[in-house]
């Protein structure tokens, strides 16, 4: 059992941070939220003495530093073990891990290149991919849902989360938008449950401030003011 | 059951699927092999790892993909010693971190230093790689020869796959880990590890190796694998 509160140090727009700060809040811990932002220069280098890897997510809990946003969610879930985010079956944890491991290898990378390159062929192969890959992900969903692995809210649906809720910044920029079909009725099921959740309305920012946020990142520049 | 004895599925040559053998090795497990090309598309192959991956476990009526994850499932469907994952939630996600850096950091420029043609890229990949193996070796804990120090986990199998064929990477690129203070715990560590019985039981011969890794050193492989390595990412 955890003996100390963790600090959890999160950028307000930053979805991977998201994955974290959603696991945090949906198992009830008591922890100190520190903002961060790593594109000030000042901030990035305070910020590295407590994180080498300079990025966010990270976990500071008794003198250790956890990162990397899947990692930090099997922290916590195995720090603080009450409210389980992933099953206790190993075959179901290597699912949830399987498909926590295809959304940031077959759609993270989709919602980027979307916004970041700059010809519309390359947005136009892009957008085709990430709703592709969408819908091979909600293959692989319990059919009944409405989360991912069924009614209950875990691992693989907080690593998807914070990138759906930033799809109104793809609407934005690039007229994007998951359409209404069959095809991702079982798509549309999961967002409508998911973003209900009071751990989404806590941590997602407003439509408007994401689409500020982000407008470097819609001309080509990852970056942030 | 039959079908509660696992079916492993890989590749001789690679060292991906080393990572799930020697794991299942190192736990004792009874398991059938069966070697797979995993760039033979067929329907079957699909019907067994929906996603194409090698390695790939069958495990009743189910598959698991992705070495790492192959791993980390290994460890808990056969909870007994050796635990690839020690107990204690923060040297879990300490050996976690350090797989991951070992994915991100190391292996991609061990397979760019092989697979780019230009001198200056490969230089670039040696570098790299070089720079991810100190990291890796300044984040291991005293009392050694492991990782973890004591015990042996999953940090010592995902690098010590690709390590144990470092002499291809010397043969082809000259790539070498240095033997100065920085490096001399690499050295330590990869004599122990090699040394193990699972490492003897999967690792071809020398010769094997070489002539498994000349088209991508040649430039003429055509594999998924040179693709991805070419963009600086490994599947």
């Amino acid at each position: 059992m955890a003996d100390s509160k963790p600090q959890a140090y999160i950028s307000w727009f930053c979805p991977f941070a998201q994955r974290a700060w959603l696991a945090l809040l949906e198992k009830g811990i008591d922890f100190e939220y520190k903002e961060v932002n790593p594109y000030d220069e000042s901030e990035r280098v305070k910020y590295l003495k407590i994180n080498p890897l300079g990025l966010v997510p990270a976990i500071v809990h008794q003198g250790h530093v956890v990162y990397e946003s899947a990692i930090c969610i099997e922290y916590i879930d195995e720090q603080w073990p009450e409210t389980p985010v992933l099953p206790n079956d190993p075959y179901r944890r290597a699912y949830e891990r399987i498909w926590s491991d295809h959304i940031s290898k077959k759609i993270v990378p989709q919602y980027y290149a979307m916004l970041l390159k700059q010809s519309h062929e390359d947005r136009e192969t892009a957008r085709k991919a990430l709703l592709e890959q969408l819908v091979v992900l909600t293959d692989a969903m319990d059919k009944e849902g409405p989360y991912f692995r069924g009614s209950a809210f875990g691992m693989v649906d907080m690593m998807l989360a914070p990138f759906v809720a930033r799809f109104p910044v793809l609407k934005h920029y690039r007229g994007f938008q998951v359409p209404t079909e069959d095809r991702y009725a079982r798509f549309n099921r999961w967002w409508a449950a998911v973003k209900e959740r009071k751990s989404m309305e806590k941590s997602t920012p407003e439509d408007e401030r994401l689409v500020d946020v982000y407008k470097g990142y819609a001309a080509g520049n990852p970056t942030m003011s | 059951m039959a079908s509660d004895k696992p079916s492993l599925y890989t590749a001789w040559h690679s060292p991906f699927g080393w990572r799930a053998w020697i794991s299942l090795l190192e736990k004792g497990v009874e398991f059938d092999y069966h070697e797979t090309d995993p760039y033979e598309k067929s329907p079957e192959w699909f019907k067994i790892s929906p996603r194409g991956l090698a390695p790939c476990i069958r495990h009743k009526g189910k598959s698991v993909y992705e070495s790492t994850i192959c791993m980390e499932y290994i460890d808990e469907a056969w909870p007994c010693t050796p635990r690839l994952l020690p107990e204690d939630p923060y040297d879990r996600a300490y050996v976690r971190m350090w797989a991951d850096h070992v994915n991100k950091k190391i292996i991609p420029h061990i397979f760019g230093m092989i697979v780019h043609q230009t001198a200056t890229e490969q230089e670039k990949s040696k570098q790299d790689a070089l720079d991810g193996i100190a990291a890796y070796i300044e984040a291991m804990r005293d009392g050694g020869p492991y990782f973890l120090g004591q015990n042996f986990s999953m940090a010592d199998i995902a690098l010590g796959t690709f390590g144990s064929i470092f002499f291809c990477m010397e043969h082809y690129r000259g790539f070498k880990v240095p033997n100065e203070a920085k490096f001399v715990k690499f050295h330590d560590w990869i004599q122990t590890i090699v040394a193990r019985k699972s490492w003897q039981t999967v690792l071809p011969p020398r010769e094997q190796v070489l002539e498994d890794w000349r088209p991508y050193a040649e430039g003429v492989a055509q594999t998924e694998l040179a693709k991805a390595a070419k963009q600086g990412k490994t599947p």
